[in-house]
C-alpha cells in the first residue's frame, strides 16, 4: 500500500476538493482574489498607470518587472536620444573660437 | 506615500517628454542677465532668429564669462555678421577653421601676419581716399 503522497497526488486531491466546493464558497474565493489583485495594483503606481492606459494586461511579478523595465527603458532612451541630439548640434566651442579668433570671420566665409 | 511616488512618476515622464520643448522656447525677456550681456548685439533681432540658431548662440553665451576684454570686443563686432550667414555658410566656415587649425603653427602665423598687413594697407588706403575726397 502506498503510504507517502507525491506532489501530483496532493494537486489532484485539491482539484477534486475544489470541484466539490459550493457556489457560495466559490464566490467568496473569487471576491477575495479580486480584492487581493486590486490591493496589489494600488501598491505599484507605475503598474497601475500602465493598467489604466492598457499597456499591461496580466498582473503578476513577471509582468510588473516587464512593465517597469519597459518604462525605464523608454525614459533612458529618450534621455540618451535627446542629449545625443543636443551634442550633435552644439557647435558653440568652434563658433566661439571663430568669433574671437585673430583672423576676421570673412577669412572663413565663402 | 503611494500617491507621492505616483506623482513623482508622472512628473518624471512629463519632464522627459517636455525637455526638448523647454529647450526651444527662449524669448529675449526670458534670458538671464549674463546671457543678455553676452548676446547684446543681437537684442533687436533675437526674437526673429530661428530656434536652432538661438540655441547655438546660447551655447556661445556660455563661453562669454571666460573671455578677456579683446575677445569680448571681437565677439560683439562679429556676432551680427555671424547671425546673418546661412547655416551652410556657417558650416563651411567651421570646416575651414578646423582645416586651418591643422596647418603647422609657423604657416598659420605667416598667414595671420599677411592678413594683418593687408588689413593695415586697406585701412591706410581708405584714409587716403577719404583725404582725397576732402
Amino acid at each position: 500500500m502506498k503510504t507517502r503522497l507525491q506532489t501530483r497526488d496532493i494537486g489532484a486531491m485539491l482539484d477534486r476538493s475544489a470541484a466539490q466546493l459550493d457556489n457560495d464558497t466559490l464566490d467568496k474565493l473569487r471576491n477575495a482574489r479580486r480584492v487581493a489583485l486590486q490591493h496589489q495594483r494600488q501598491q505599484v503606481p507605475v503598474l497601475a498607470w500602465l493598467h489604466e492606459h492598457g499597456l499591461a494586461h496580466t498582473p503578476g511579478h513577471k509582468s510588473h518587472h516587464w512593465g517597469l523595465a519597459a518604462l525605464f527603458a523608454i525614459i533612458l532612451f529618450s534621455g540618451i536620444f535627446y542629449w545625443q541630439h543636443v551634442y550633435e548640434h552644439d557647435h558653440s566651442d568652434i563658433d566661439i573660437a571663430i568669433l574671437t579668433d585673430d583672423l576676421p570671420v570673412d577669412m572663413y566665409v565663402d | 506615500m503611494h500617491a507621492l511616488s505616483r506623482h513623482l512618476c508622472y512628473m518624471l515622464l512629463l519632464a522627459v517628454f517636455c525637455l526638448p520643448l523647454a529647450a526651444q522656447a527662449q524669448p529675449w525677456e526670458k534670458l538671464t542677465p549674463l546671457q543678455r550681456e553676452a548676446l547684446a548685439p543681437l537684442s533687436s533681432t533675437w526674437d526673429t532668429l530661428p530656434e536652432k540658431q538661438k540655441a547655438n548662440f546660447l551655447g556661445i553665451a556660455r563661453h562669454y564669462p571666460k573671455l578677456n576684454a579683446q575677445q569680448r570686443q571681437r565677439l560683439y563686432s562679429r556676432m551680427e555678421t555671424w547671425s546673418k550667414l546661412t547655416p551652410e555658410q556657417r558650416q563651411r566656415a567651421r570646416e575651414k577653421y578646423k582645416a586651418f587649425s591643422k596647418v603647422p603653427h609657423e604657416k598659420r602665423e605667416a598667414v595671420k601676419k599677411m592678413v594683418r598687413v593687408q588689413q593695415e594697407r586697406s585701412a591706410a588706403s581708405g584714409v587716403q581716399a577719404a583725404d582725397t575726397v576732402r
